[in-house]
């Protein structure tokens, strides 16, 4: 407790805290002076963090994974076969046809127009990575049995959600976004499919943003 | 004691507004250091593409009888990396044949020898980044290539070579004279200063384009010329084969055959014809 | 008021709050908790001081140096006469803050590399190029480490003059002159980190030294080395020495050196007190300045424009940047090369004469012997500087002398190359970027120029460079050994935005008549941009 000192209690709001025996003297210009110093300082110590920070922010330049893959119209895989693997981007790229589309196999809540999408190559249970199994027409985690189709929706297995995918942009020759990824789920999830407008040229994916499947937690797939 | 105080908050204050003008300038300045440092590395691939490279693959990396031109358009447009099957980047296609080199031939071609590997992780002499560094020096031919400028074609008939009795076209003075001052340097030593045997006329001998005719003469003439022009072709592509009394060997380069084609030997030989 | 809880809980911040209500419950814990923070001081005391109002009895600003950590080496009041800058310029001070800058910023570039050789060029490729603040951050810790140096031979001058190492003092001065021998050593090691030319040719250099030891020396490079020359093995324990060995040191010894200090008390200007008497440690009530706040704030200040002043001297273009030569290459040394400045005595030095009684024994063992060992051999108790005009005389000529051997170091001293290799040097250094390189890169068109011609050239780059080159080749002109001597500069265009330009020097010999040439070839490429202060 701090001791009074007998300086002449100030009236007005330094008069509250002064009742309860807390000594407030007058705010002298020197006093202030220091308190402005220590608030440049705090500034000049924030702005000193926020270097930091940017300092040791791991940068990703185009084509290293974390950074933003372009993608030729012409590499894009006809719709309704196979997905085409892209092992330096941990990505596959699928075109779901109308084959895709009324895939008996597909659950009803997760709808999608034909067009392609962007699947993150890790599954979305612990990490590993699944494989296309053709015979099979799904991808199929090898760690613990969790089963998508090539829309990305789970039909089996443990995990708990759709695959995630990257932001997808499809761009025209002189780098305008024609179209890009939007999410169809509440909680900004499962992104949409895109189709290739006329005088498309390129899809610019960006493995630093990832937006996470919807929620699907039935046994052959759903909510 | 009140100017310590409202010294140390403006340095602060200073240091803040430095660090924001710094922030702003940032990003700028790390293009333009990436672009410098990318174009450091042409320049080191250029020097050692010169002293490993050229004596293979040409000066301008037109190719030799020894090796396959390295300016040549379909290099560059993708055509020849899906004729071979390649399924990775010309980039990386360059960084593996520079640091491994060729153990076999490749298909359907007929080199008299294997290139050898040059990375030093098989044995060669270069470091890795050395070898990244010749790779960039090859991927800057390919502006030119593509939209054509740089010779596509490549035979090894186009370079002169060595072969002074070959047949050249029809020679231009002025392009000969261009070549001579300007793009080869020739002056630099046989005009400018007496390194080299002067052009001009001098000490009871005529110019450079009658004197051939004495020198195949004299009994102590050691090259193959049968006549004027032959001996001036040889004097360029065959430096050493005939010392002129009063001049070293060694000290022209003798690479002027690989570096100029049929046409620049015609007319530097008729822009020296001039000298009478 | 009660707050209803469970008995078995003690919570005597709940037990205050019914006692005196939330408010000054509230005040008396944050009250407390600064207390304990600042190790003595409440809010109220430190309003005090910032106000500057005087302390009040007990003085409670004491407590943070009796019973804290951060302060308990740190004296509680100086004497009046030492609580400026002057008379000693708080150079040790400046020397402490340059440590923990130096730290600071080696611990960030720490974040981006690591020490072998296949990777080491390229992360400062990296840390220049893509990390934001990476080239600041570098040429800020180059620029500290430089002026570490620079401080701490200052802090020894100003001690020396002021004859602060005698009695009682000596054994501060010699862990002084320790913590000099780890400063040199720090900065050299840490030169070998960027593996460019610079790093392993100047770093050679000195190790050479070592290995001039007799019987042990070839022991003692190994050692350092970790190779047969300087490689992977050597960078990695150059790296380890840099960042951990010699700093652990240094803390350590700074430590002892700084408690001596204090403990001793500053020494008092000469003139004030008797010859032989020291009274630093006992100062009188009437002449005490005492930490806070005047010290601390002068302190904070000192902090706040050195900060800003680093800040700003690596910040911009115009301004001092640490150097980046091409990638290391064993094979090949580059002309002119020198060891780092504060080392250039030892290699002017070694021109005298033997390499290991030059480089190593006088330099390492009688001069910093000597340096070290001083208060324990001049032992004479006064400090005025009318009666140690000797001692006084002894450093201004040591310096003098350093001065020179300095120079001799560098090499434009006793090192003979050819007046053609000169020449070309002029336009193509091979340990900076010269002229060429800097000149712009559309004024030089294609074509053959030569020297003595340069008031015809085309443009005005290419004048200016041979009127160089030409002046340069004067000094071959002279020699009677070249004859007909001319330069020549060859501008090919090689490849997109590539120049060749062919830097070359002809003569003849005037007794045989023999012709001679010298070039060096240069790959120019657009935006090369060699300006960027290395």
């Amino acid at each position: 407790m701090t001791d009074a000192e007998g300086q002449p209690p100030e009236e007005g709001q330094a008069g509250a805290l002064d009742n309860l025996g807390v000594a407030t003297p007058e705010l002298t210009r020197r006093e202030f002076l220091y308190y402005l110093w220590a608030s440049s300082m705090a500034v000049f110590l924030a702005g000193v963090g926020g270097v930091t920070i940017w300092f040791a922010l791991p940068r990703f330049r185009e084509g290293e994974f974390g950074g933003v893959f372009t993608i030729s119209i012409d590499d894009i895989p006809a719709p309704d076969t196979d997905p085409k693997e892209f092992a330096e981007g941990r990505f596959w790229l699928v075109n779901l046809g109308d084959e895709a589309v009324n895939d008996p196999r597909q659950p009803e809540e997760y709808t999608f127009d034909p067009g392609i999408r962007v699947l993150f190559k890790v599954c979305v249970h612990l990490g590993c990575l699944y494989k296309w199994v053709d015979v099979n027409d799904r991808f199929e985690c090898p760690c613990h049995g969790s089963k998508y189709l090539k829309s990305a929706s789970r039909i089996g297995g443990p995990a708990n959600r759709n695959l995630d995918q990257f932001l997808m942009q499809v761009i025209d020759v002189s780098g305008n976004v024609l179209t890009q990824t939007e999410a169809t789920w509440p909680g900004d999830r499962e992104g949409s499919t895109l189709s290739i407008p006329a005088g498309a040229v390129a899809l610019r994916i960006d493995t630093g943003s990832r937006m996470n499947g919807a929620p699907n937690t039935a046994a052959a797939g759903g909510t | 004691m009140k100017y310590y105080v409202a010294g140390g908050t403006f340095a602060f204050i200073g240091a803040v507004v430095i660090l924001m003008v710094m922030s702003a300038l940032e990003p700028a300045r790390m293009e333009s250091f990436t672009q410098s440092y990318e174009s450091r590395r042409i320049e080191e691939g250029a020097a050692i593409y010169e002293s490993s490279c050229r004596p293979c693959h040409g000066p301008q990396g037109g190719g030799t009888p020894l090796g396959p031109a390295l300016n040549r358009a379909n290099l560059f447009n993708g055509d020849y990396l899906n004729a071979i099957g390649w399924s990775g980047t010309l980039a990386d296609f360059l960084s593996s044949t520079v640091a491994s080199g060729r153990p076999l031939p490749t298909i359907g071609t007929d080199f008299p020898q294997r290139m050898p590997t040059w990375s030093e992780s098989f044995g060669g002499p270069l470091r890795i980044d050395q070898v990244e560094n010749v790779v960039s020096f090859i991927l800057n031919w390919g502006e030119r290539a593509v939209v054509g400028i740089e010779p596509t074609e490549t035979t090894d008939d186009l370079m002169m070579g060595s072969d002074i009795f070959v047949e050249l076209p029809e020679g231009d003075v002025a392009a000969g004279q261009v070549l001579a001052e300007q793009t080869l340097g020739c002056t630099a030593c046989h005009t400018l200063t007496a390194v080299g045997p002067s052009w001009e006329a001098a000490d009871g001998l005529p110019g450079m384009g009658v004197r051939g005719g004495i020198r195949i003469q004299q009994d102590n003439y050691t090259g193959n010329a049968t006549s004027s022009d032959q001996y001036l072709i040889e004097s360029v592509v065959e430096t050493n084969i005939h010392i002129v009394e009063g001049f070293q060997p060694n000290i022209m380069p003798n690479d002027f055959g690989e570096r100029v084609t049929l046409q620049d030997m015609a007319d530097l030989l008729a822009f020296l014809k001039t000298f009478e | 008021m009660r707050i209803p809880r469970p008995k078995i809980l003690s919570l005597p911040f709940l037990d205050d709050i019914e006692e005196k209500g939330v408010v000054k419950a509230s005040t008396d814990l944050a009250d407390d908790v600064v207390t304990r923070v600042t190790s003595g001081l409440n809010i109220t005391d430190i309003r005090g001081v910032l106000r500057g109002d005087p302390a009040v009895r007990p003085n409670p600003r004491l407590t943070p140096h009796a019973e804290g950590f951060w302060l308990h080496m740190k004296p509680t009041y100086y004497n009046n006469l030492m609580d400026g800058l002057y008379p000693t310029f708080r150079l040790g001070w400046l020397a402490t803050f340059f440590l923990v800058w130096e730290t600071l910023t080696g611990l960030y570039l720490m974040i981006f590399y690591t020490p072998s050789p296949l990777v080491a060029y390229e992360n400062m490729l990296n840390i220049l190029s893509n990390v934001p603040f990476g080239r600041w951050m570098r040429d800020t810790h180059k620029l500290g480490g430089e002026l570490m140096v620079l401080v701490v031979v200052f802090h020894m001058v100003r001690t020396y003059i002021t004859g602060s190492y005698k009695r009682p003092r000596q054994f501060t001065w010699a862990t002084g002159g320790i913590l000099l021998i780890l400063t040199l050593f720090v900065s050299f090691f840490g030169y070998l980190l960027p593996w460019d030319q610079l790093s392993l040719w100047a770093v050679t250099i000195g190790a050479s030294t070592a290995e001039a030891t007799p019987f042990i020396g070839r022991e003692a490079d190994l050692l350092m080395r970790g190779g047969p020359e300087i490689g992977a093995n050597g960078l990695l324990r150059a790296y380890l020495i840099h960042v951990i060995l010699i700093p652990i040191i240094m803390f350590i010894f700074l430590g002892i050196h700084y408690y001596k200090v204090i403990l001793h008390g500053h020494s008092l200007p000469p003139g004030v007190e008797e010859p032989g008497v020291d009274t630093a440690r006992k100062v009188p009530m009437n002449v005490r300045t005492y930490f806070m706040p005047k010290i601390l704030t002068r302190e904070l200040v000192y902090v706040a424009g050195l900060t800003l002043i680093m800040l700003v001297a690596s910040a911009f273009t115009l301004g001092y940047h640490a150097p980046l030569e091409p990638h290391a290459d064993n094979l090949v040394t580059p002309l002119h090369t020198t060891s780092p400045w504060y080392f250039l005595w030892i290699q002017g030095m070694m021109k005298l004469g033997d390499k290991f009684i030059f480089g190593a024994l006088i330099p390492f063992g009688i001069v910093f012997g000597t340096i070290v060992a001083w208060p324990y051999i001049e032992v004479g108790r006064n400090r005025r500087y009318g009666k140690r005009r000797i001692g006084l005389s002894i450093a201004a000529s040591s310096i003098v002398l350093a001065a020179i051997l300095t120079y001799m170091g560098t090499p434009w001293f006793g090192v003979e190359t050819s007046p053609d290799q000169e020449a070309i040097a002029i336009l193509l250094p091979q340990t900076s970027p010269g002229p060429l390189r800097l000149a712009d890169w559309n004024d030089i068109p294609f074509g053959t120029y030569s020297a003595s011609e340069w008031e015809s050239a085309p443009t005005r780059t290419t004048s200016k460079l041979l009127k160089m080159f030409d002046r340069e080749l004067d000094h071959a002109r002279d020699n009677p050994i070249y004859g007909d001597v001319e330069g020549f500069m060859v501008v090919e265009d090689w490849q997109s935005d590539l120049k060749k330009i062919t830097v070359r020097v002809v003569w003849v010999d005037p007794e045989t008549g023999t012709p001679g040439e010298f070039s060096e070839i240069f790959f120019f490429h657009r935006d090369s941009d060699y300006g960027q202060g290395e």
